[in-house]
């Protein structure tokens, strides 16, 4: 029998016992859309953690010196070398930016209040506005402040009981540790409570390399911004190739540790690393690894309920179709072309669970992400701006899919298999097999 | 002529300002001097009240064991109760903090504030204002009833939290009180000893006053600073243990 005949009567078929189909499609849908929920939202989540990182870091892939005779002050002196480096290493980037960071030894004081941040980066604002989207801050505005301006989390502005316009002290360490002070104006207040976000804030970069008593074109690292991480291992070596040719460099850093040993050892000057962003990530892969472990499993158990409820269901079915089955075969159809049939006819029951699926699941998502979790502990790390958001990938997708397609064929490949090869007067007769 | 008499005039500041800054760190000498303890170890009760406005106050007691003459010295924290046994060890550069919870020692630095106080971990070492800064400025003030030189100083190198500082130095050559500068200029922390007292013919301040410039709060209207006393007792120069500077002094006296 042609294809299209057989395709042609699975449909009918399909139509035509769609009732007793129905439970089977509400089952096979809403695991869908749980399967699919589950997944967009365990991505979406690890995608935080990561656009949390990159917009922390300041790329994805970083070159830093860390100078020995100033306390390993982080700290690049020859831009011309390093982009020299950059450019020999024929890596193509979307995007290159120099940050200068004082970490914890920036104290921001107003009103006789004080809180110590975990970094004060200096950032170059035209280089960078598209990372601050929410503050409305760009380089035309920072032109036009008089004063030096600064941007503080939302967790220093509370702190201090301040908002956008006041007055702050800026007191920073020197690269030789020596304290030294400065008025900002706030121009914006982040609403970032994340891990990486709580008590940062960012400044000019030129503004805290003077404040630092560092050379204005001097910087803490390069951070080079690429479409995704994809392929970052092999960029990190070929850039370390070329900054071991023409800077004194530090070996291979593949992982956090081999970068606390190397910063252990002393050497005269500065020396130059390179660093992924899965490198500083490294700290919070257990994290990842935990919550995809977690993921996997939920994944798994709905996968099992969805398949042992498809054989239930297809058994009954099929037992309750054998005459139909049977007399399909009086009339010379091929066990073969039966099973095609009822393949075909759940392959159509897997589409549209699919699609019922897929609207059922982006409802599912929209619902959760209405609530603000930002107040759980420890799980703003997941979260863009309190709040939950979902990504599915293309390959994730299709995985998904596969999953309802193969449960459907599990399901059924016993049952058909049966009804095809039973007894044919017995079931002609609608006796019980 | 009158060309002549402002060369004169001019060369005689300069004289005259030479004299001063050479008096001035002559008199940093002194101050050093007066508390420092070359020949012998020195040791002293500290007790340090922290009075954060409209927080209320809150106390640390600790017992300082100091050897200059090897750049050495030892704190024991024995108050509060949940800080007992933490200990300090100062070995030449190196500053190492024992916690007896995680029995593990971190180094950390000399310009970190002391247990959470205004008090700096520098504070507890030997006074070095001689060797770390430049005389800028030398003038007569008078404090209270104090009649003292005023002593503009700039820091010399990069080892000193403040690069700038201001010392009052009374006639008997003890310094009386210290305001630290910011690299910018701006007044960061004033420290007042009003009283000392002596050990043999050394001195050791009796109170401390620190007054955070930059911290406080507004309390019934006005704004009123945050500040740190430190009181000392039982000061003795009596010679103490060798091992009494070590690690293991720390991890014992936690047991």
């Amino acid at each position: 029998m042609q294809l299209r005949y057989k395709l042609r009567l699975a449909g009918r078929y399909l139509r035509g016992h769609f009732r007793r189909y129905i439970f089977l499609l509400i089952a096979l849908s809403f695991g869908f859309s749980l399967i699919t929920a589950l997944t967009s939202i365990s991505n979406g989540m690890i995608d935080n953690v990561y656009t949390g990182a990159e917009t922390h870091y300041g790329g994805h892939l970083f070159i830093l010196g860390f100078d020995k005779d100033h306390d390993t002050a982080i700290r690049i002196t020859d831009d011309a070398l390093v982009s020299a480096a950059v450019a020999a290493s024929d890596i193509e980037y979307e995007k290159i930016v120099r940050r200068t960071n004082c970490f914890e030894r920036g104290v921001i004081y107003f009103n006789g209040k004080a809180v110590r941040q975990k970094n004060v980066f200096g950032i170059d604002i035209e280089n960078e506005t598209d990372s601050f989207p929410d503050t409305g801050f760009d380089a035309e505005t920072a032109g036009a402040v008089g004063l030096p301006w600064i941007m503080l989390s939302k967790m220093t502005a509370e702190e201090l009981h301040l908002q956008s316009g006041d007055k702050v002290i800026l007191e920073v360490e020197t690269i030789t540790g020596q304290k030294n002070t400065a008025e900002c104006l706030v121009t914006a207040v982040m609403n970032d409570s994340s891990l990486f976000g709580s008590f940062r804030s960012f400044t000019d970069r030129r503004f805290l390399n003077d404040l630092m008593g560092m050379a204005q074109d001097e910087y803490s690292s390069m951070g080079l911004y690429f479409r995704n991480l994809r392929g970052i291992g092999e960029k990190a070596r070929r850039l370390q190739a070329a900054v071991e040719t023409v800077l004194p460099a530090a070996p291979e850093i593949a992982e956090k540790a081999d970068l606390t040993y190397q910063l252990s050892q002393q050497w005269p000057g500065i020396r130059y690393f390179v660093v992924s962003l899965p490198v500083y990530m490294s700290e919070i892969v257990d994290l990842i690894s935990a919550l995809e472990a977690g993921s996997y499993a939920a994944f798994a158990v709905l996968a099992l309920i969805l398949l042992a409820s498809s054989l239930v269901t297809y058994r009954l079915l099929l037992h309750e179709r054998r005459t139909e089955i049977a007399t399909m075969r009086a009339l010379g159809f091929h066990g073969r072309t039966i099973l095609n049939i009822l393949f075909f006819e759940g392959a159509g029951l897997a589409v549209i669970s699919v699609l019922i699926g897929y609207l059922l699941s982006r409802l599912i998502i929209m619902l959760l992400s209405l609530f603000s979790y930002g107040s759980i502990p420890g799980f703003e790390i997941f979260l863009n701006n309190g709040r939950l958001t979902s990504s599915l990938p293309p390959e994730l997708f299709i995985v998904n899919i596969a999953v309802v397609f193969a449960t459907v064929g599990l399901a059924m490949i016993f049952p058909a298999g049966r009804s095809v090869r039973h007894d044919l007067a017995k079931a002609l007769s609608g006796g019980d097999f | 002529m009158r060309k002549i008499c402002i060369i004169i005039g001019l060369f005689c500041l300069i004289i005259l300002n030479g004299v001063s800054a050479v008096d001035g760190q002559v008199l940093l000498k002194q101050a050093d001097a007066l508390v420092n303890f070359p020949e012998t170890d020195f040791s002293a009760e500290y007790s340090i009240v922290r009075d954060v406005p409209g927080e209320g106050k809150s106390s640390t007691e600790c017992v300082i064991f100091r050897r200059d003459s090897e750049e050495k010295y030892v704190i024991v924290i024995t108050e509060p109760e949940i800080n007992k046994g933490q200990g300090y060890l100062k070995q030449g550069d190196t500053l190492w903090f024992y916690d007896p919870e995680s029995r593990k020692f971190n180094s950390t630095s000399s310009k970190n504030r002391f247990q959470n106080t205004n008090a700096r971990n520098s504070d507890f070492t030997r006074s070095t204002l001689a060797a770390d800064y430049d005389v800028e400025k030398t003038e007569s003030a008078k404090l209270g009833r104090y009649n003292c030189t005023l002593l503009t100083l700039k820091a010399n190198n990069d080892g000193v939290t403040y690069p700038g500082m201001k010392l009052w130095i009374s006639e008997d050559g003890l310094v009386r009180k210290y305001e630290d500068y910011s690299l910018s200029g701006r007044l960061m922390r004033t420290t007042a000893i009003p009283s000392y007292q002596t050990v043999g013919k050394k001195f050791i301040p009796k109170y401390i006053l620190i007054v955070e410039n930059l911290e406080g709060a507004v309390v019934d209207g006005k704004f009123v600073n945050e500040k740190t006393q430190i009181t000392i007792t039982n000061p003795s120069l009596a010679r103490q243990a060798d091992s009494l500077f070590s690690k293991t002094f720390l991890e014992n006296i936690s047991q």
